[in-house]
């Protein structure tokens, strides 16, 4: 299976063959990536749209990865930042936050066709939507990628201690959250 | 690394039907092979006619000389072989004797010299008005 190849195989592969590596490492992680990038655009057509800007990122930076990190967090780096700044774009362009589209998804037909979580997942949902742009990040990466903590400050450029931090916050205010609704 | 194959089941959003597979002929079009395919055919869609049209003249031309070769032959030699020829025909004895001939006098012959004087004895000149003359 693709999915199971090592990073280090599929590095190997791209110094052989750009072409072949770059496609096994999106054969990896392209599905995984689309999640991530959903739960923090929300919307298909906004996820579709950061995907493909992050591989086309990754297809033109590979031959620069330094190995200074892992490359499935650099991945999730630039992911994350086409995510967050598409979000940013949204929000800039239309005024409408994001803790709005947990309304329009319980109440639009869209909503329904493209999610379907139970009662539960869609207040968990709505608690995830309702927390700040880090934090919100750091309990997605832990709780859906379960993610290591070095590995996420990777990612986020954050150290270790404040990303503990960060998921403990974000952990009461969904408990609060599912609690008070 | 954790093992993240649980994290479809915990996800509760869904996707339109093919569109992973859709994502992927997209994505590799843009980057990989065919990308490049369709650049090279493009490329080679605009050279052709251009290929085509030296390909035509080259066919002219070699045709043109084998032509011109079997209707003319003499024509058919290079330089170096017509310099041959030529220096080939050349006497030796002939072409030293060119080089070593003196240049012709520019001097009055001594007929022309006597001619000169009767002509001058026969109408009188004095040398006397010459030299005025000539100065």
């Amino acid at each position: 299976m693709r999915k199971d190849i090592s990073d280090e195989l599929i590095l190997e592969e791209y110094r052989n063959n750009r072409d072949r590596g770059f496609r096994l490492l999106f054969d990896k992680y392209h599905e995984r990536i689309y999640f991530h990038i959903r739960r923090i655009v929300i919307l298909h057509e906004d996820a579709d749209d950061a995907l493909q800007d992050t591989f086309l990122k990754i297809w033109k930076n590979l031959d620069k990865f330094r190995r200074e990190s892992s490359i499935y967090t650099w991945v999730y780096r630039i992911a994350s930042n086409e995510a967050i700044a598409l979000v940013k774009k949204r929000k800039s362009n239309t005024g409408l936050p994001l803790e709005n589209l947990s309304e329009y998804f319980n109440s639009s037909e869209e909503g329904g066709k493209w999610f379907d979580g139970d009662e539960a997942e869609q207040k968990l949902r709505n608690a995830i939507l309702k927390l700040p742009e880090k934090q919100k990040l750091v309990f997605n990466l832990k709780y859906y990628e379960d993610m290591r903590y070095e590995e996420m400050s990777e990612v986020l450029n954050t150290s270790v201690g404040a990303l503990k931090a960060s998921y403990h916050h974000a952990v009461k205010k969904i408990e609060d959250y599912l609690t008070n609704s | 690394m954790a093992d993240k194959s649980n994290i479809k089941e915990k996800n509760p959003f869904r996707v339109p039907d093919n569109y992973f597979s859709e994502v992927s002929a997209e994505i590799y079009s843009k980057t990989t092979g065919a990308d490049r395919i369709r650049d090279k055919s493009r490329i080679i869609r605009l050279v052709k006619p251009a290929l085509m049209l030296a390909a035509a003249m080259i066919t002219f031309a070699v045709i043109s000389y084998t032509v011109l070769r079997l209707l003319f032959p003499e024509y058919g030699n290079t330089v170096e072989e017509n310099y041959t020829e030529i220096l080939n025909q050349f006497d030796e004895v002939e072409l030293i004797n060119k080089l070593t001939e003196q240049e012709p006098d520019v001097g009055l012959h001594s007929a022309e010299s006597d001619e000169i004087i009767k002509y001058l004895l026969d109408h009188d000149v004095e040398y006397k008005s010459i030299i005025e003359f000539l100065n």
